[in-house]
């Protein structure tokens, strides 16, 4: 399996992924911590990688699909954004629900 | 104002006739000696109304792919007039000591 199939793995695998430097209890860059933060504050379930853990990961990352910087967040295998798009669906509300939704979809599958 | 800023500025305002537009060096919040790595956009622009966030993102990300070669980090928050009015200001970027890149 080449590095571009191992991520599709991963972010079928779990309906939401978040792809941090770190982890979610020890994050090292503000910007995934403020991605896990901001994921967990609502309460739904997700799955994280750390990229410092997957050298190979994180330098093919960013051609998976044409996104240049991390953290990124995937939902249903779909890429939702970097962590300034979380943290603006958070203010608008539309976060939990767009979880829940990639939730039971995955479930339904 | 330094050149990168400058030149981020000069780029947005041809491409996407922002109405509001801030193009902030927050590299003096984080460590290492470079003075040109973090930066955070606003820009407010009747070109994003069709356009979903991670549209909007992906255009700058376009438009930027050279410099985010050489930029650690680059914030990025969107709107449509209209959105802008409904807000007070974008949200603060975080602190970060990584080396490479968001």
């Amino acid at each position: 399996m080449d590095v571009m199939q191992r991520i599709q793995a991963q972010v079928d695998s779990s309906p939401i992924v978040l792809y941090m430097k770190g982890t979610p209890q020890f994050p090292q860059c503000g910007f995934s911590a403020t991605a896990a933060q901001t994921l967990a504050s609502t309460g739904v379930e997700f799955a994280y990688v750390n990229i410092f853990e997957d050298q190979e990961v994180m330098q093919n990352l960013p051609a998976f699909q044409d996104w240049p910087t991390f953290p990124q967040i995937y939902m249903n295998g779909e890429l939702v954004g970097g962590g300034d798009i979380i943290v603006e669906m958070a203010q608008m509300d539309s976060l939990k629900a767009a979880m829940e939704d990639a939730t039971t979809k995955f479930n339904d599958k | 104002m330094n050149d990168m800023q400058q030149h981020l500025t000069e780029q947005l305002t041809t491409a996407l006739s922002p109405t509001h537009l801030e193009v902030i060096n927050e590299s003096a919040n984080h460590s290492g000696p470079a003075t040109q790595s973090h930066f955070k956009l606003v820009v407010v622009s009747n070109y994003f109304v069709d356009l979903k966030l991670i549209d909007r993102h992906r255009f700058i990300n376009q438009l930027f792919k050279e410099e985010l070669n050489h930029i650690h980090a680059m914030a990025m928050h969107t709107y449509t007039p209209d959105e802008w009015l409904m807000k007070n200001g974008a949200p603060h970027s975080p602190q970060c000591s990584s080396k490479t890149k968001h």
